[in-house]
C-alpha cells in the first residue's frame, strides 16, 4: 500500500509481513502459471497440426547454418 | 410421453432444420458436431475467423454435415488454435504476475534498506509509491489475462487480493483520477 514519509518507520515491519505473504501466494500463483503455459504448448504440439507445424520448425531449423556451426 | 421427451424432441427437429440450413451455406464454419453449439472461446475464435497461421489453413469442408458425420480433422485444428490462444493469454498472465512479484521484492528491498539507513525516509517512501500502481496494475492484468485464457479457479483464488489492493488503495484512486500520475510521488 501507500507509505507515507512520517508513518513509514512505524509501519515497516507490517508492511514487510503483508508483503512477505503476498509474495509467498504470487510465488504459488506463478507455479501455476508456468504449468498452465507448459501444459498448453505440450498440448498444442501433441495435435496432428501441431506435430506438423513443429516438424516444420525444426526442419527449417536444420537447414540453418547456425545449425551446422556447433 | 414425459415432458422431458417432448422438448427434447422440439430440440431435434429445430437442430435438423437448422443443419440443413447450414448446408446450403458453402464454407460455414459452425461447430455443430456435437449437437448444440457451445458457448467457448474456441467458438468464438472459430466464429470470428481468428487463425493463427503456424498450423497452416484451418481444413475445408463442403458444409457443416461433414462434420456431423466426422469431425477428426477439423475438431483437432480448432483444438490446436485454441490451444495456443491459451498459451499466448497464460504467458501474458505469467509476465503480469512476474511484475508483480518484482514490485513485491523491491519493495522489501527498499524497506531493507531504510531500516539499515541506507536511504532517507523520503527516498524510501518515493521509491516504493511510484510502484504501487503499477503493481495493482499488472496484477489486474494477470488476472484479466487469466479469465480470458478460461482459467477462473485462478481468478476466484486472486479475488480477495484484488480486493484488499481495491480497499487499500481509495487514496491511489483519488490521487489518480484526479491528480496526474505523478503527483503520487511525495
Amino acid at each position: 500500500m501507500l507509505m507515507d514519509v512520517t508513518e513509514i518507520f512505524n509501519r515497516a515491519d507490517a508492511e514487510r509481513q503483508t508483503r512477505s505473504r503476498k509474495l509467498a501466494f504470487l510465488g504459488f500463483v506463478e507455479v501455476i502459471t508456468a504449468y498452465k503455459i507448459t501444459y498448453a504448448a505440450v498440448h498444442a504440439l501433441m495435435t496432428t497440426a501441431g506435430r506438423e507445424a513443429l516438424a516444420k520448425v525444426l526442419r527449417e531449423a536444420a537447414h540453418t547454418p547456425t545449425y551446422h556451426m556447433f | 410421453m414425459s415432458e422431458f421427451d417432448r422438448y427434447r424432441r422440439l430440440g431435434a427437429r429445430a437442430e435438423a432444420s437448422s443443419a440443413t440450413e447450414d448446408a446450403k451455406r458453402v464454407d460455414s464454419r459452425d461447430a455443430r458436431a456435437h449437437g448444440r453449439p457451445r458457448a467457448s472461446m474456441g467458438a468464438f475464435c472459430r466464429w470470428a475467423r481468428f487463425d493463427f497461421s503456424i498450423f497452416g489453413d484451418a481444413p475445408e469442408r463442403a458444409s457443416t454435415a461433414d462434420m456431423t458425420v466426422d469431425a477428426g480433422e477439423a475438431a483437432a485444428h480448432a483444438r490446436a488454435v485454441v490451444t495456443v490462444f491459451h498459451f499466448i493469454a497464460y504467458s501474458l498472465a505469467g509476465f503480469a504476475f512476474g511484475f508483480a512479484v518484482f514490485v513485491n521484492v523491491y519493495v522489501m528491498i527498499a524497506l531493507d534498506d531504510l531500516q539499515s539507513d541506507f536511504v532517507n525516509p523520503h527516498d524510501a517512501t518515493r521509491r516504493i509509491n511510484r510502484l504501487i500502481a503499477w503493481e495493482i496494475g499488472a496484477h489486474a492484468c494477470g488476472c484479466a489475462f487469466m479469465l480470458v485464457g478460461g482459467h477462473w479457479v485462478m481468478v476466484l483464488a486472486n479475488a480477495p487480493l484484488v480486493y484488499y489492493h481495491y480497499i487499500g488503495c481509495a487514496r491511489l484512486w483519488n490521487s489518480f483520477f484526479i491528480h496526474s500520475f505523478r503527483s503520487l510521488s511525495p
